[in-house]
């Protein structure tokens, strides 16, 4: 094992022990940046010397005794829709290629306070949602496992990143799956936690009431160790919850003993359809679960139809207020495919939106009274693996729906995780949703899956670079 | 002058991807086409059983027009053509392509309108007697299908000597019957074994279409109204974009209409607001579950 394949996990017990510095760690991921990112383009903005600087103040600390914690010294990423002091924060668009916040965000802050370390800034898609663009001034991220494939929506910088292993954590956000997509397609884990547990008060928002904060790792431990220096209210974010902080290490002695799981069999067999690599490893992740303890049976929830009608309307609302006085004044600052995505929003009548919140919280109550049967739903997190990079195919057939929206909708924690690998060399993903703001245990039956499976041994070749770079 | 010409291609894909290339035709595809110089009508057609099952029907000005630098830069088989066109071409089984010159009509003049239906046969004929055929199709063909109703036009066409010779086509002749709508005919297979063939001609592919929407008869013309109405609409708010926009926010904004009427609502919302009915923001959404 390389420097940069260590987990979160991992590279803090060394570095706990003094046995791996924060600046020989750092050193070695900037330097593999500099070598291999300019075929993946995973990053927008590189922070060498502050990384260098934040690098060193760790070792510091840690050799004068003051190990703050598990991100002490860990070299992450942050998508480029996070507000940074003193660094461009662009959103992956002309729009903003000046823009240099004078704050942090909230989550940025949290991160740095807890010792990690800020490599720089991930690309996305233009303010997260003009999908896979070549006509802004940075190029789309590419996907580590083959170049030729999407990384996964708008947190497409952090998954290439951390399955390259140029960062060992990321942060990315998730309106309509754009955290567990990359993770998903990237190999990764990625959790989307409830609405309002972690803030997004200096994020660069795209629908305020569907969008989340969520960490992207190589392992749900890593995710767990990364919300817990993130998780918390923020009463200034309109959307944050005055709850409980929960305990992300918790773990379950007796495994899934006496947990309900209910498999969401329809979405996946019926509405849109997932292919038969991505079936058999579901039913190979279910039977994990039934191993470790977990009673097992299929749960209707209302059609997915239902969920992405009121999505997209409430997307689309909020999105288009958001950008509406910019596309007013400088429209040719945006690229095509987010300018028309955002103007797509203009004519929605206010009684549409007025249903749509309507709706969703009929559904949030629905959903409510279902989970009083269950403590966990499982369904893969993307039906296929990643398609081609420029494939609108995902995007508009009902058939090939990913996983993912209802549960921005109901703003509950979901968390994708790695199930497996295509016969062409792809990763394959499960999806596990929990109740409002049972975060912690959807967390925990995440990692009681991954290790009692093998599929984070393997990492991607990176044969197709140039030379041996990997 | 030339006979009138038009191109006919007939497409199956796997049904996951049938809904996929719905709208890419009527998203991308078609207004391509329409901006090809020389194009001057655009139709869809797709089947209730017959296969393939999609078919388009654009009337061209001269085969010609198709091999410009502008027409086959749109062919989803040309590498100029967009990535989106390029992966459908993947998805494309069955494929059935043909330029053809219509030789002669036939309008019985009884009904008129937007066709509603197609059926199309395909022959072949080892001797090649064209005149003797289209007399055929102007005597006794007419007179059978006088008795039919709801035809709007039949035309009898064979494969344009001027155009490239098609890999599939569904016939070197090409027998077509614009309907009003697909009621007229209870089943292709009757409506086939009455028109009375000449026994030189042996068919081969044929199958009943109905209009497909939402692009029934499109021109250039309509394209670019549709997409310059938009553009006119969204200066109403202020944004100012190219029609190349306005034609793909238009669509986009179609989806939205569409997931707005897809929502559910009460029967009387009025009453349901009475009994507590709160505007949802998402914390007292949550706070309920806290």
């Amino acid at each position: 094992m390389q420097m940069h394949d260590l987990t979160i996990a991992a590279a803090s017990a060394l570095i706990r022990d003094r046995r791996l510095g924060p600046v020989e760690l750092t050193e070695h991921l900037l330097a593999r940046i500099d070598r291999i990112d300019g075929h993946l383009h995973s990053y927008i903005t590189v922070t060498r010397e502050l990384a260098m600087a934040r690098a060193r103040q760790a070792e510091a600390e840690i050799a004068r005794g003051g190990w703050k914690g598990p991100l002490h010294g860990i070299p992450i990423g942050l998508k480029d829709l996070y507000c940074t002091k003193n660094i461009r924060t662009t959103a992956h668009s002309a729009v903003l290629e000046d823009h240099v916040p004078a704050e942090n965000a909230v989550v940025a802050s949290a991160l740095e306070d807890a010792g990690a370390i800020l490599l720089g800034k991930l690309a996305t898609w233009e303010f997260a949602i003009g999908g896979t663009s070549h006509d802004l001034p940075w190029p789309p991220a590419v996907n580590p496992w083959n170049p030729a494939h999407d990384p996964g929506y708008s947190s497409s910088g952090s998954g290439a990143a951390v399955a390259a292993g140029l960062a060992l954590g990321a942060m990315g956000t998730d309106t309509g799956g754009s955290v567990r997509t990359p993770a998903a397609w990237c190999g990764l884990a990625g959790f989307k936690p409830t609405y309002g547990l972690v803030s997004r008060r200096g994020v660069v928002p795209f629908v305020p009431s569907l969008d989340h904060c969520g960490p992207m790792a190589w392992t749900v431990e890593d995710c767990q160790l990364m919300m817990d220096a993130i998780a918390g209210h923020d009463a200034l974010d309109p959307g944050s919850a005055r709850v409980p902080r929960p305990d992300f290490q918790s773990t379950a002695r007796d495994g899934l003993r006496g947990r309900r799981v209910g498999v969401v069999r329809h979405y996946f067999e019926e509405e849109s359809i997932a292919g038969p690599e991505t079936l058999v490893a579901t039913e190979n992740g279910i039977a994990v679960l039934r191993e470790r303890g977990a009673a097992i049976e299929d749960v209707r929830m209302p059609s997915m139809a239902s969920y992405v009608a009121v999505a997209d309307v409430i997307s689309r609302s909020e999105a288009f207020a958001l950008h509406e006085a910019t596309l007013q004044k400088t429209p040719e600052k945006y690229g095509a495919s987010a300018r028309a995505r955002l103007a797509a929003g203009a004519f929605v009548r206010a009684s549409d939106y007025i249903q749509a919140l309507r709706s969703r919280a009929a559904m949030v109550r629905a959903f409510a009274a279902l989970m009083e049967r269950f403590d966990l739903l499982v369904l893969p997190s993307t039906p296929d693996p990643a398609p081609l990079l420029d494939d609108p195919v995902h995007f508009v057939n009902p058939k090939k729906w990913l996983f993912h929206r209802p549960f921005n909708v109901l703003g509950v924690p979901a968390l994708s995780a790695c199930s497996g690998f295509s016969a062409t060399g792809l990763p394959l993903a499960i999806q596990f949703v929990g109740k409002a703001f049972d975060d912690a245990f959807v967390l925990d039956a995440g990692r009681q899956f991954e290790q009692e499976t093998d599929f984070r041994s393997r990492r991607p070749s990176l044969d197709f670079l140039p030379e041996a770079l990997g | 002058m030339d006979n009138p010409s038009f191109l006919l291609l007939l497409v199956e894909v796997p049904e996951a991807v049938e809904f996929e290339l719905n709208v890419w035709y009527d998203v991308e595809h078609i207004p391509e086409m329409l901006g090809v110089a020389g194009v001057r009508t655009a139709k869809r057609y797709a089947s209730q059983g017959d296969r393939p099952r999609y078919l388009a029907w654009y009337d061209i000005d001269s085969p010609e027009i198709l091999y410009t630098e502008q027409a086959l830069s749109v062919r989803p088989q040309d590498s100029r053509s967009t990535a989106w066109s390029q992966s459908m071409r993947t998805k494309m089984e069955a494929s059935r392509r043909g330029v053809y010159e219509t030789l002669a009509t036939a309008s019985p003049g009884t009904d008129a309108g937007v066709p509603g239906a197609l059926f199309v046969a395909g022959f072949e004929s080892e001797a090649a007697p064209d005149d003797e055929f289209a007399t055929w199709f102007r005597t006794d063909f007419q007179q059978r299908l006088a008795r039919v109703d709801g035809v709007i036009q039949a035309r009898w066409s064979r494969l344009h000597p001027r155009a490239r010779p098609p890999a599939e086509p569904p016939g070197t002749f090409l027998l077509s019957v614009e309907l009003l709508n697909g009621d007229t005919i209870a089943s292709a297979q009757a409506f086939f074994s009455g028109l009375g063939i000449p026994p030189d001609l042996r068919p081969g592919f044929h199958g009943k279409y109905l209009s497909h929407a939402p692009c029934a008869v499109l021109t250039p013309a309509d394209g670019a109204s549709q997409a310059e109405a938009f553009a006119s609409r969204l200066r109403t708010v202020g944004i100012r974009v190219p029609l190349d926009d306005a034609r793909r926010i238009h669509a986009l904004h179609l989806n939205v209409e569409r997931a707005a009427r897809r929502l559910e609502r009460p029967a009387d919302m009025l009453s349901e607001s009475m009994n507590g009915f709160h505007l949802p923001l998402p914390t007292q959404a949550h706070d309920a579950d806290a």
